[in-house]
């Protein structure tokens, strides 16, 4: 049943530079994780997401969230059901 | 110290969007803080509701697979997230939209104030 | 793996895909016997069942007349060694137990994946 997402998220980490990802649902409880992502992330992935999409265009696409700091980047993108995190390391 | 603990809860609860309360009780229930919320359903904060996770993680503890640590419900308006923090029980009552993710990493925050209250339920 | 039922002398069968990390699927009926179960053979099988049913049907109580809310959709239970959800389908019980390792995420989505997969096969048994 899980096995797309599996392998989807093996495939991602296997990009350049990305160290960690991390799939949550909508009630902020993680799907999968894959690399160094930290589990305890999940919750704040999903609300900083939620967060985001009220600044945005409401008819628009949910808007790619950048975070940056000295030890990498995180990206975060919510689709439908779904909140994705990136994690890049510099 | 109580109410430097309810401020404490209070500002807890406003970090997360749609957490209605957190309750702290003993094994049976009993409040020992509270914190709620204008939105917080009163029922589900006196004793006939509280003490049905205690009873309950008793009970899942028998099946098998070690002993309960939280029971998580979804009902059509709430969320209920219950962890068991032996001798104490820690209850949040939220929407059922609400971030579970949040709530649950609130617990890690709350382990010193369980801890303190720990040691001053022990004292009795 | 495919999953035996019979219920009210119809017989009827699902296909259920198993995969590493849950290790038990059971139905239930809403007295808590089990009527039908995939996965390793397990003797506690019954006796989780049971108290599945009594930890559902508890909270399911104490929310109609607490929380004025007696639709309970989902409950997830995490143990030291395990994590079980229960979901209604029809008028039986769900159950799902996996390993302590799986997320709550996936196996709150896997449990509703599973009861709307199970929901019309079911109705069609809670019917007869």
């Amino acid at each position: 049943m899980e096995r797309t997402l599996e392998m989807q998220l093996e495939e991602s980490i296997h990009n350049p530079g990305i160290t960690g990802v991390l799939c949550v649902d909508n009630n902020g409880l993680c799907l999968g994780a894959k690399g160094s992502a930290p589990l305890k992330a999940c919750g704040s992935i999903s609300a900083l997401a939620g967060q985001a999409a009220k600044l945005a265009n409401p008819n628009g696409p949910t808007p790619v969230i950048c975070l940056e700091s000295e030890h990498g980047i995180v990206l975060i993108k919510k689709t439908d059901k779904l909140t994705t995190a990136l994690f890049k390391s510099s | 110290m109580t109410e430097e603990l309810k401020t404490y809860l209070l500002k807890l609860m406003g970090t997360v969007e749609g957490l209605h309360a957190i309750a702290i009780t003993d094994r049976d229930g009993v409040v020992i803080v509270k914190v709620t919320g204008q939105m917080a359903p009163d029922p589900a904060l006196r004793p006939p509701f509280l003490s049905v996770f205690g009873v309950m993680a008793e009970q899942a503890s028998k099946m098998g697979i070690g002993s309960n640590k939280r029971i998580i419900n979804y009902y059509s308006t709430y969320q209920t997230v219950q962890v068991n923090h032996h001798p104490l029980l820690l209850h949040f009552i939220a929407d059922k939209n609400a971030n579970t993710g949040l709530i649950l990493e609130l617990e890690n925050e709350l382990a010193d104030v369980l801890k303190e209250i720990n040691k001053v339920v022990g004292m009795m | 793996m495919s999953l035996m039922c019979t219920s009210s002398g119809l017989l009827f069968r699902l296909r259920i895909r198993h995969s590493d990390n849950t290790k038990l699927k059971s139905l239930l009926n809403s007295e808590g016997s089990l009527l039908a179960f995939s996965g390793f053979p397990d003797k506690d099988a019954s006796a989780a069942g049971a108290i599945a049913s009594n930890i559902w049907t508890s909270f399911q109580k104490s929310g109609q007349y607490s929380l004025d809310d007696g639709k309970l959709n989902c409950v997830l239970v995490e143990c030291k060694l395990g994590k079980i959800a229960i979901t209604k389908v029809a008028n039986l019980l769900l159950c799902l137990c996996a390993k302590e390792t799986v997320s709550y995420g996936m196996l709150k989505t896997k449990i509703e994946a599973m009861a709307a997969y199970l929901e019309e096969p079911l109705s069609q048994v809670a019917s007869s």
